[in-house]
């Protein structure tokens, strides 16, 4: 390797480490380059000796321990707690570099994360491209039976390894657990490479300066997460969208490709969700997958009416208490910019409706400006606002203020409006103005008579023009007799 | 001290369900003649009275007044717990907030113990006088279970007019009218399969069906049923549990629609 490759190799390190901060170990840079590890790990000794201050560094030891047995292990230790954990070892020990980062993760599995990502990516590359992991031409361990070509002529060869590796790689995808690399990771063809690799497995299970937390892979980032969000790419259904054609190129190993692309699939889709609200699909996975919230807010402050005739004509069914004017808001809860729909449902003893879009395109243009208001109405009854919630038809989730109280004292005058309500309710249908905004009136009269039913059944009772199962229920509460008025408490 | 040893484990498994829907929280009484409840629901419209005589029970100790606060939908699930062979046994020491109810598989490989906790209940134990009725239908539980729940597809309320003819049911509601008369006969092969009417004078009363159709619930543990109406009293729908007691549902009628214009 030049000196200026070498050179190159330093600036992108340097990028990586403090720009992406990333963390750079010997086997992603060995990779990356195509250089052998022990020349990865040479570079990053002399990247460490250059601008060792501004990173921390991750080193290597490795050695017999002087427990009993002995055993040869490699530890991890951060360049503070270097001389602690020679101690652990007999005699001599050999340590090397790596990695470096620019600060030591909180979470040891980070450490793993690009590395993982990098192993992931070879491996999903196609079938004929070869890679240092596919052919293996870094890993000091080799099997007799299986051979090998670098040259991707005997890629059939090549594959039953392949499938082996990334086999592992699956099993921890699904466990969730970060991947083995040793069997398959490259490393140098000395000796020491090679036991370095084995004892590195023993090393997960022994404690050491650092510990890899496996279970803990999971949501680290953007990138570990990947298996968690594969799942919910498989959900989506949307892994089959993208990975085809790499599936094509790879149809002897169809099961590694999907899994991976799944995962690519499934980052890209983290990545997205943010900007790809655009594309309709990605929208209607997500609405499925949200609460959707409708809030009817009946308020008392619409302005008054000046066209009385009008709102008489657009009457639905009367309104209880009679003088309530409601604002209705619904309001859709999606993502991060929620559509707001505000209808203003403006209803007094005529039980007027006033529907006021705001944003929403569907509610948009219907029924504009037909406010009115009857708060002169005499012998209004005590109430009070009372927010209720409830699932509705559709599955939203309704948050409603309705009034809720005493019938007036004199009920007179609004059971007569009520009955004519009644009367103008067929007319009212075929108002033209009332438009498509129906359904919104429907839904806003189904919510009020039902909260008002609820709080105030008797007045509902007496009134000829409700809800005709509302007035049920109040006459069944009314000629319901009492058990109590039967027997007697001992 | 109590324990309650019930070989027929099942029947407390429809006891309970037969009136978790009305009732949630009751007090269970027990005392050295049964094992009794009385409950009104929520709306105080309907009672709910239960007596399982100590003869009923293989093994009945109860060595003195005890009343247990229990919520029927907590008990129905740890009796749910039971196998439908098992052996119930019902154990209470004295001064202790908690109840036992021991499950014993038929063969006795398999024992199991759930202690539940008590509640406190403000009971109001009504008194409940004896009543002349003016009349009294039995007909098959299976048939007015049947009766009720067609009708409360109809309407909300069902009219029950006992006549010498038979017993009509009638509902009206927004779709239509239903009418269904039973009338009495007693020329059938098995006894529960008739239908018995004994009347004094022509009675006419109206029900929510929605209590009813709570009330027939109570159709696994009983063949028949005995519905008792009079005029100016709650309705009586009496299941009889074999042996060991009954099921007596008290429901108010509704005012007249005519007394109801006149007040």
């Amino acid at each position: 390797m030049g000196g200026e490759e070498a050179v190159d190799i330093f600036l992108q390190i340097q990028y990586l480490v403090s720009d992406q901060l990333q963390v750079i170990s010997y086997k992603w840079l060995s990779r990356k380059f195509s250089v052998s590890s022990n020349n990865a790990k040479r570079l990053l000794k002399e990247f460490v000796e250059k601008h060792g201050n501004d990173l921390q560094v991750i080193y290597t030891v490795s050695g017999w321990l002087k427990s009993d047995p002995q055993a040869y292990c490699v530890k991890l230790a951060s360049a503070s707690k270097i001389d602690e954990t020679r101690e652990e070892f007999e005699g001599t020990c050999s340590v090397q570099v790596y990695s470096v980062q620019a600060c030591i993760p909180k979470e040891t599995a980070v450490i793993w994360n690009s590395e993982f990502v990098q192993a992931e990516e070879l491996f999903n590359q196609p079938q004929i491209i070869e890679n240092c992991l596919r052919d293996n031409r870094f890993c000091g361990v080799s099997n007799i039976h299986v051979k090998r070509t670098t040259d991707g002529k005997h890629v059939s060869l090549v594959l039953p390894k392949t499938i082996n590796g990334t086999g592992a790689f699956q099993k921890d995808l699904h466990s969730l657990k970060p991947p083995k690399q040793e069997p398959v990771g490259p490393t140098s063809s000395s000796n020491l490479e090679a036991s370095e690799n084995k004892s590195e497995k023993e090393k997960a299970a022994k404690p050491s300066p650092i510990i890899r937390e496996p279970s803990k892979v999971k949501g680290q980032n953007g990138k570990s997460s990947s298996g968690n969000s594969g799942s919910l790419a498989n959900m989506w259904g949307r892994a089959s969208t993208k990975p085809k054609p790499v599936v094509e190129t790879a149809e002897d190993v169809p099961s590694i490709a999907a899994t991976a692309d799944e995962q690519i699939c499934a980052n890209e889709l983290a990545d997205a969700i943010g900007s790809d609200d655009d594309f309709s699909d990605i929208n209607y996975k997500r609405n499925s997958n949200r609460k959707r919230r409708v809030v009817f807010d009946f308020s008392d402050d619409e302005n008054e009416d000046e066209d009385e005739e009008k709102v008489m004509s657009l009457s639905s069914p009367p309104e209880p208490q009679g003088k309530t004017e409601k604002t209705l808001v619904v309001k859709e809860e999606k993502n991060l910019e929620d559509k707001k729909v505000e209808v203003g449902n403006s209803k007094n003893s005529n039980a007027g409706i006033t529907l006021r879009a705001k944003s929403d395109a569907a509610v948009g243009g219907k029924g504009e400006g037909i406010d009115n208001n009857g708060a002169g109405v005499p012998g209004s009854p005590k109430r009070r606002k009372v927010l209720k919630t409830r699932i509705d038809e559709r599955g939203r989730e309704v948050s409603e203020f309705v009034w809720e109280g005493e019938p007036a004292l004199s009920d007179k005058p609004n059971q007569e409006n009520a009955a004519k309500d009644t009367n103008n309710r067929p007319m009212a249908n075929k108002a033209p103005a009332l438009g498509s905004s129906n359904d919104h009136n429907k839904v806003a009269n189904a919510k009020t008579l039902g909260g008002a039913g609820a709080s105030s059944g008797s007045s509902l009772a007496n009134k000829p023009g409700g809800n005709k199962k509302l007035a049920k229920a109040g006459t069944k509460d009314a000629k319901q007799g009492n058990i109590l008025s039967f027997f007697k408490k001992i | 001290m109590l324990e309650l040893r019930l070989v027929q484990g099942s029947l407390l498994k429809k006891v309970l369900d037969a009136m978790r829907e009305l009732v949630n929280d009751a007090n269970f009484d027990c005392s050295a003649t049964g094992f009794s409840l009385q409950a009104m629901d929520s709306s105080h419209v309907a009672l709910v009275a239960l007596l399982l005589r100590s003869e009923g029970f293989e093994h009945y100790r109860c060595d003195r007044n005890l009343s247990m606060g229990m919520n029927l939908n907590n008990m129905s699930k740890m009796l749910r717990c039971a196998g439908n062979d098992d052996i119930i046994t019902i154990k209470a020491d004295d001064g202790t907030d908690s109840v036992t109810f021991m499950f014993e598989s038929p063969n006795q490989d398999k024992i199991a113990d759930f202690e539940m906790k008590l509640m406190d209940i403000d009971s109001e134990h009504l008194g409940i006088p004896d009543a002349e009725y003016q009349a009294i239908v039995r007909m098959p539980s299976s048939e007015f279970a049947r009766i009720c729940k067609d009708l409360s597809s109809i309407g909300d309320t069902v009219v029950i007019s006992v006549t010498k003819e038979g017993v009509k049911f009638s509902t009206a509601g927004d779709i239509g009218t239903a009418n269904i008369v039973c009338r009495q006969n007693k020329t059938v092969d098995k006894p529960e399969e008739a239908t018995i009417i004994e009347m004094q004078e022509p009675v006419s009363l109206t029900f929510a069906l929605r209590y009813l159709n709570s009330f027939t619930k109570a159709t696994p543990l009983s063949d028949t049923v005995t519905i008792s109406l009079s005029s100016e009293l709650p309705v009586v729908v009496e299941y009889k549990i074999a042996e060991m007691g009954y099921i007596r549902y008290y429901l108010a009628p509704k005012i007249e629609e005519d007394e109801d214009m006149k007040s």
